[in-house]
């Protein structure tokens, strides 16, 4: 019965990715690649293949607003374990304009058929509505957005309040406060969060962005275990030399502490990618991605390298 | 002795106004002279260096101009025959510019745009990084054609991002129409510069350049803003 839902879903996935291709020549108002790739695991030189596609149909409604429909898909074969992972996307997004101010609401799904190593298949669909008013330059631009996420066992409602400030074109600051619920299905266990978020982004030049940001979560909780702080740090550059070769590079720190056990937990991330586009449709990209899962402990950091061909039509 | 009072006022006006000209007009060799000196050059170098800057006068091009970059140059402590070279493919540039200018506009338009130094001199600065006098001709009209008081800021701005967007890969024709896009847009002009992102995110998700392109002048003569014209194509 198993191997028969295993069979079932491969299916799905391969028909997914032969319908990107064969609706990829429809591009009037369409943007599709697809992909392979491949990715080494040190130390424990595990080696996954897989394959990946994206697909995203826009249209315009007169300068009203916009619709996006847009889906991705990524499949993973290891070759140790001989096992199939997958990761699904599909989104909706529409955006209004009234006058210079922004409504956008989203509805989309983060989704996998087969499972990965850290969960079996599973669907988390998610909601969002934010209205942003936009006043130029050395002006406040306030938003407000309400969003939301559900799995089988929880559900998270979010009201996000902020700004964002721009001095001048290379320089934008945002500042947003959230308070939120998450409720679990299976227990009567209600969590409160607060969290504040702090980023600024900016330009160097026409061929330089970069970004970094900050998030503070405070999670109130009936479960002590689950009762605690979470801050994050990221920075993201991204160096678009030419129409033929991009490099980016992030940092990720995530630091987590338990009121419960009184223990912290450091994490962090650096990743480096290249990209180059051979043509004008075939794009070709590597990226070795180092983690120290744990910076409070002596543990080795894990690396994944990645290599992999694009088509984009 | 009363009528006598009242003629002496118009007197000391044009007094005042002729003695600020000469004082003006003084200042313009006197720099010249001032950072001379405190150069390295022999006095042979220095009467070259002169000669430029006595022709930049005949041609009446702005004098701040040629002045910063004689600063620039001499602090630098760039070689005279370097420095004078640059400077006079400067004037041979500020000539050119000026003449396309004229053959563009009417007299009055082009007064005024000869007024706005900034606009002369990237007007000049784009012919001398190779923008052909057809392409800056189509460039001064379409602008021109803007009803924006800032029209000629924009135009500086669309300057900027036609020899950016070259640099990054994109050729002579596509590069132009874009600009001419934007230009018919409503999107401020110092906004003009995060058009290029849209490549750049296009790039992340295997858009094609010329794509991008088709959307752009497709979609942004109906925009009012860069976060609109990014929402309608990507």
């Amino acid at each position: 019965m198993y191997n028969t839902k295993i069979s079932l879903n491969r299916h799905l996935i391969s028909l997914s990715l032969v319908l990107l291709v064969i609706l990829s020549p429809l591009r009037a108002q369409t943007s599709t690649f697809v992909g392979i790739l491949g990715t080494l695991d040190v130390p424990s030189n595990q080696i996954n293949l897989g394959a990946r596609g994206n697909i995203e149909y826009r249209t315009q409604v007169d300068t009203l607003g916009s619709l996006k429909i847009s889906s991705y898909g990524e499949v993973l074969y290891n070759t140790e374990q001989q096992s199939f992972t997958d990761m699904l996307t599909a989104g909706i997004e529409s955006i209004w304009y009234l006058h210079d101010d922004e409504l956008l609401a989203s509805l989309g799904s983060q989704f996998s058929l087969l499972g990965n190593e850290d969960s079996d298949p599973y669907w988390v669909p998610d909601w969002n509505i934010s209205y942003h008013m936009f006043r130029g330059y050395r002006s406040y631009n306030p938003f407000i957005s309400y969003s939301g996420y559900a799995t089988k066992s929880q559900i998270y409602n979010g009201i996000q309040l902020g700004f964002s400030y721009s001095p001048r074109v290379e320089l934008t600051y945002t500042l947003a406060a959230e308070g939120g619920f998450d409720s679990s299905f299976d227990s009567n266990q209600q969590d409160t969060i607060a969290s504040l978020e702090f980023a600024i982004s900016g330009l160097v030049g026409y061929y330089m962005n970069w970004e970094i940001g900050a998030d503070v979560t405070w999670r109130e909780s009936s479960d002590v275990t689950q009762e605690g702080l979470n801050i994050s740090l990221a920075g993201n550059t991204t160096l678009a030399f030419s129409r033929w070769l991009q490099v980016q590079i992030a940092q990720n720190f995530r630091g987590t502490y338990v009121s419960h056990t009184r223990i912290w937990e450091m994490a962090a991330e650096l990743i480096v990618r290249v990209d180059t586009a051979i043509s004008n449709h075939i794009y070709l990209y590597a990226s070795p991605t180092i983690t120290f899962s744990n910076l409070l402990d002596s543990a080795t950091p894990t690396m994944i390298f990645t290599l992999g061909v694009d088509v984009g039509f | 002795m009363g009528i006598q009072k009242f003629w002496i006022i118009p007197i000391l006006v044009i007094s005042w106004v002729l003695a600020e000209g000469i004082l003006f007009a003084g200042t313009w060799d006197a720099r010249v002279d001032q950072t001379l000196h405190s150069s390295t050059f022999s006095d042979r170098d220095k009467q070259q260096v002169r000669t430029v800057f006595t022709h930049a006068e005949q041609e009446n091009l702005p004098a701040d101009h040629f002045l910063l970059r004689l600063e620039e140059g001499v602090a630098k402590q760039v070689l005279v025959h370097t420095l004078s070279s640059a400077l006079t493919k400067e004037i041979e540039a500020f000539t050119q510019a000026r003449a396309i200018v004229r053959s563009t506009l009417n007299q009055h338009e082009a007064d005024i745009l000869l007024a706005d130094s900034t606009s002369w001199s990237r007007i000049a600065t784009l012919y001398q990084q190779g923008v052909s006098e057809q392409d800056l001709g189509s460039l001064i009209t379409l602008f021109n054609q803007q009803k924006s008081e800032e029209k000629w800021s924009n135009f500086r701005y669309g300057g900027g991002l036609l020899i950016a967007l070259r640099q990054w890969g994109i050729d002579d024709s596509n590069s132009l129409q874009v600009v001419e896009a934007i230009a018919k847009s409503l999107i401020p002009g110092n906004d003009y510069r995060l058009v290029i992102n849209l490549f750049h995110s296009g790039f992340s998700k295997r858009i094609s350049p010329e794509i991008i392109i088709q959307r752009i002048i497709e979609t942004a003569p109906r925009t009012r803003s860069i976060t609109m014209l990014q929402q309608f194509i990507q």
